[in-house]
């Protein structure tokens, strides 16, 4: 007669079928029943928000976006909620905004979010004045060296075809060093950023980092590379609850605390049933 | 000629010399060997138009493979019809990002391509990784040993620090998994990130000598010269 | 005017020093110095697993790497001309999914002079072993999964430029039932729970050397250490000198 496997080798041994259908469940829920949860404001988004807030009236930031359109599931709370901080401060302080991709999606990106924040050229006849989108820097690293020089050599026009010469937001702007912050939201690393920017001028640097390259980041962070950061979704949803404006952030970050919840009761049947096992020795 | 091309030392020596002429630029101040002398200025220029050349490099290598796939009726390992539809896709997009009438890299037609084709696509596969996490999680993170417990346990610590359930057991979480990120974890980065810089570092010297050269035709096993 | 950049001195001095201490080692080497490397079990595992993709008549699987100017690519393509003459000596079917179209000649080059290395030139068939996926990650992360699914390869190696798609690719080659190897300098935490076997950081770098074996590239991997050990005094008396209250060591960084 065949030996039925016990029940402690079954929790080991989890069809991954259920778990996935578990998260399934899990993720969808949040959209469909209210279960928010008190969202602290930690200390590394606070840090972020008020180097941000406390920048000098009249500052030149550059926006660089490095986020593909896989990353943009998760850093669209931190894109759009960075992006209205700067709008905000554009007509608080008078800040220019230098909008601009250093990958092919990143002309179409920040497209994207002017068009959802009315701030598109086709909807706003301030544009060119006090921000522009200068499209997509091509050539990576090297790129970014040689527009850190000169700006109008790389990139002669903006990402709608007007020379940057006609833009007044542009006037006296030429090299990084004219540039007072740099912003950069990234899926992969902001190594370039760093080694183009930070190390050779000295130009501060705010990341925006997608989860994973958080511990990545730390040590840059920790040593003044990186002045400060966002994290992840997370990240997102603490700045829309500083800027005052709830959106995707707040919405998602309920799901990552329900897939949380199911992953670790997952983990917790794994570790059961192993140890049951082994203190039977069966394995 | 092309014998002559195809020697390998030609390679070795191109980088061999492009290297070092940049690392003595990046260091000094003669008006003809710094950052901004103008040799180095043309070749970082060079450098970015190499790269976007890739790009057409790369439309063209993938036509010629597909191109081969069809005239060869392949079955294995894709169908030559996946390959059939890969170009009429491949040739719509172009079309449609070609300053062509209304069309355009800033045309309407283009954005609907980003924003209802590939933005969902690529999302959706992103969405994916989340499933293969859990996948993960639940065959590695088992406390086997001592190791294998602190890892757990520090995951569990981290993940409740990230999402706000976490919250709802106390502050004390929250202070934990910052303390996790912002002392062990980041020394043991700050240690492979000095130690990924060496292994660059000493990559670079061997291939500048000509000592690794794996990436070459006919190299001894393990890339040896 | 200085001939130095500001705030490069110290740089220019230390990338100097690195260069006169691996080519002394190497000149050591050359010498006839025996040097030993460490057992590095990630590598001393791929003849194993090929061996056992040999004997279960299942394929090797290797990712292609992406931007070929990265360190990471260039590290996986001195493996991927070991695993691709193991695997044409040995007559087990082997598989690369290239996903960089710029790096795509240059594996066609690796493979077949691989192969033509063990004189197997013969059996080697293009169209099967070097399949082209997408530059696109996620893109190139179905295709591999479902390389994966169709092939399961009995023994997956992936290094080269990882990021966010390497949990998946190694996730889906594991539930196929491969042994898989991997090696990154960026992707560490992922890749090491979820791999069987995992190359931190300068151990694939340093796989080039291991596994020629040549004692000329070993001896730069010696310099290396010593480098290291310069790097790690300096950092201690650095951290003596600051506690005593004294940026000496700053000013020095920054001449």
């Amino acid at each position: 007669m065949a030996k039925t496997e016990s029940v402690w080798a079954k929790m080991s041994k989890v069809d991954r079928r259920w778990l996935f259908l578990a998260l399934w469940i899990v993720i969808l829920l949040p959209y469909f029943v209210d279960l928010s949860l008190p969202l602290k404001i930690t200390k590394m988004s606070q840090d972020y928000y008020n180097y941000l807030n406390n920048m000098p009236k009249g500052s030149v930031i550059i926006w660089g976006w490095d986020v593909s359109f896989a990353g943009w599931s998760e850093m669209e709370a931190q894109g759009v909620a960075v992006t209205k901080l700067m709008f905000k401060m554009m007509r608080e302080k008078g800040c220019r905004i230098i909008i601009m991709g250093y990958r092919e999606e990143c002309g179409h990106l920040p497209e994207r979010v002017l068009l959802q924040l009315g701030m598109h050229p086709t909807q706003n006849p301030d544009y060119g004045k006090m921000y522009v989108h200068l499209g997509w820097l091509p050539g990576g690293s090297v790129g970014m060296s040689n527009f850190a020089k000169n700006m109008r050599a790389v990139l002669p026009k903006d990402w709608w075809g007007t020379p940057l010469d006609n833009l007044p937001v542009m006037k006296g702007i030429n090299q990084i060093q004219d540039v007072n912050l740099v912003i950069y939201i990234e899926s992969g690393g902001c190594e370039a950023a760093i080694s183009q920017y930070v190390v050779p001028y000295g130009t501060p640097l705010l990341v925006c980092a997608i989860a994973q390259n958080v511990p990545g980041n730390m040590p840059r962070l920790d040593a003044g590379l990186i002045k400060a950061m966002l994290a992840g979704i997370r990240g997102g949803a603490e700045l829309e609850m500083l800027i005052k404006e709830l959106g995707v952030g707040n919405i998602n970050i309920t799901g990552i605390s329900t897939t949380h919840i199911v992953l670790m009761a997952f983990m917790l049947l794994a570790n059961i049933g192993y140890f049951i096992r082994k203190s039977k020795g069966e394995t | 000629m092309a014998l002559i091309l195809k020697r390998r030392e030609i390679p070795i020596l191109l980088t061999a010399f492009f290297a070092v002429y940049m690392m003595v630029a990046y260091h000094l101040t003669l008006p003809w060997l710094s950052e901004t002398s103008q040799f180095t200025k043309d070749l970082q220029t060079f450098s970015q138009i190499l790269g976007v050349m890739a790009l057409g490099l790369g439309y063209i290598a993938i036509v010629r493979l597909h191109v081969g796939y069809i005239s060869r009726r392949i079955k294995h390992p894709q169908h030559w019809l996946w390959s059939l539809w890969l170009l009429i896709v491949l040739a719509i997009v172009t079309i449609v990002g070609l300053p062509l009438g209304s069309f355009g890299v800033r045309s309407a037609q283009l954005r609907w391509v980003y924003d209802s084709v590939l933005l969902p696509m690529r999302g959706a596969m992103y969405a994916v990784v989340s499933f293969y996490i859990a996948s993960a999680a639940y065959r590695v993170f088992l406390a086997r040993n001592k190791e294998a417990a602190v890892m757990l346990g520090c995951s569990i610590i981290v993940m409740l620090t990230n999402a706000p359930v976490g919250e709802l057991l106390g502050t004390w979480v929250g202070g934990l998994g910052s303390w996790l990120l912002s002392v062990p974890c980041m020394a043991g980065e700050r240690a492979l990130a000095i130690c990924a810089g060496f292994g660059s570092l000493v990559l670079a010297w061997r291939m500048i000598t000509g000592r690794e050269t794996g990436y070459l035709r006919g190299a001894r096993e393990g890339g040896a010269e | 005017m200085s001939l130095i950049v500001k705030g490069r001195l110290f740089s220019g001095f230390f990338l100097l020093l690195s260069a006169i201490v691996i080519l002394m080692m190497i000149e050591w080497a050359k010498r006839g110095r025996k040097l030993s490397l460490r057992r590095i079990a990630a590598l001393d595992a791929i003849d194993e697993a090929v061996a056992r993709a040999t004997e279960t008549g299942r394929p090797v699987l290797q990712h292609g790497g992406s931007d070929p100017s990265g360190n990471d690519t260039i590290a996986n393509f001195s493996i991927m001309n070991y695993i691709a003459r193991n695997c044409a000596r040995r007559g087990t079917d082997y598989i690369v999914a290239a996903r960089s179209t710029a790096g795509l000649p240059v594996i066609r080059e690796i493979v077949s002079g691989a192969y033509e290395a063990e004189g197997k030139l013969d059996v080697y068939d293009e169209y099967h072993t070097i399949r082209f996926g997408s530059p696109e990650q996620f893109a190139f992360a179905s295709f591999f999964m479902d390389t994966v699914a169709t092939e399961k390869p009995a023994f997956t190696f992936m290094a080269g430029g990882l990021s966010g798609e390497a949990l998946t690719l190694c996730e889906s080659a594991v539930l196929a039932g491969s042994i898989v190897i991997s090696g990154s300098s960026g992707q560490l935490a992922v890749l090491f729970a979820a791999s069987d076997y995992f190359l931190i950081a300068e151990e694939l770098y340093a796989a080039g050397a291991y596994l020629s074996g040549d004692p000329l590239q070993m001896g730069s991997l010696s310099g290396e250490d010593y480098l290291k050990i310069f790097l790690v005094s300096l950092a201690v008396i650095g951290i003596a000198s600051v506690s005593l209250g004294s940026r000496w060591l700053f000013d020095i960084f920054n001449m």
